[in-house]
């Protein structure tokens, strides 16, 4: 009888265990700032079963040191690379669906769209950058924030097949901190980039 | 008594971790989620500036500093200790309370 208790004791920790396990890694939340995005969804209209699929994006990008230019000509850009990557997809019809990514600043609204790094001493000094979908072609064609920005951001890119990569760059243009006090703008910037995934029919 | 209540609490116990089970496949069946990626830089202060800004900064593209994606992992594993600490604790108490009788 002791042993049957135990025993039920024992299992029921186990359950809650396991339970809660498998809970956290389905949650997006406020304080996990992972960029692991898994959807389980069912598209009705579409072919009969179930599609999933899992978008990784960069957890951090770091931009590193900036420094105060000589003068305001624009040669002065900070260039970082990241990737969003398509690393896994089911169940998707590649001739009538796709997966496509926006991307908005984490304080972006209808009248500031602009994606922002602010001080985190002093949140009302704030820098902006410019998102590319490309790491060689850097043009009006390519920045990602120069298109119609939607509720769910700015479009990023599509993807369809597993393992398919964007490859792009964030440029921060150091013309802004021309002019600037440095002893009022020293200090560590952040600021977030917050990616929407859908299922969209093409 | 008492076993009465480590009984029901027990019972609660696993009743309440099979609920937890089918949450995840109730939230996750919906399109449309997303993360995010922290943005960061650090501007130095005047002193550890001056030999740097008297020429133009190379272009070039860097590598990105970022980190593997870890979904959920420490607040699965808080989450983990959290349920198997007040599970043991609730085990020793009712060993406890046997082992007086």
């Amino acid at each position: 009888m002791k042993v049957k208790r135990i025993i039920s004791i024992t299992i029921a920790a186990a359950l809650a265990a396991l339970s809660a396990v498998s809970v956290s890694a389905a949650q997006l939340t406020e304080t996990n700032r992972s960029g692991n995005t898994e959807v389980i969804a069912h598209i009705d209209g579409a072919a009969p079963g179930d599609v999933s699929y899992i978008i990784t994006i960069p957890d951090v990008v770091d931009f590193g040191t900036l420094a105060i230019p000589a003068d305001d000509n624009d040669d002065y850009n900070k260039d970082v690379t990241y990737a969003v990557e398509a690393t896994e997809i089911t169940g998707l019809d590649t001739a009538k669906q796709a997966i496509a990514v926006y991307v908005k600043d984490q304080n972006a609204s209808a009248d500031d769209r602009a994606f922002q790094i602010a001080n985190k001493e002093n949140s009302a000094i704030e820098f902006n950058y410019d998102v590319y979908r490309s790491t060689e072609t850097l043009n009006e064609s390519t920045r990602v924030n120069n298109g119609d920005f939607f509720t769910k951001g700015y479009y990023l890119t599509s993807f369809n097949e597993e393992s398919q990569t964007l490859n792009g760059t964030l440029r921060f243009h150091q013309k802004q901190l021309y002019g600037q006090n440095i002893a009022e703008i020293a200090g560590d910037y952040s600021g977030y980039m917050v990616f929407f995934s859908t299922i969209d029919n093409v | 008594m008492k076993n009465c209540i480590f009984k029901g609490a027990c019972v609660f116990f696993m009743l309440f971790s099979l609920f937890l089970l089918t949450v995840p496949a109730v939230m996750s069946a919906q399109s449309g989620q997303g993360g995010s990626t922290e943005v960061i830089a650090r501007i130095e202060p005047e002193t550890e500036q001056t030999s740097e800004a008297t020429q133009p900064l190379p272009t070039s593209p860097e590598p990105s500093d970022s980190s593997p994606v870890q979904t959920g992992e420490l607040i699965a594993w808080y989450a983990f200790i959290i349920m198997f600490v007040l599970g043991g604790t609730m085990v020793l108490v009712w060993m406890n309370s046997r082992s007086e009788h």
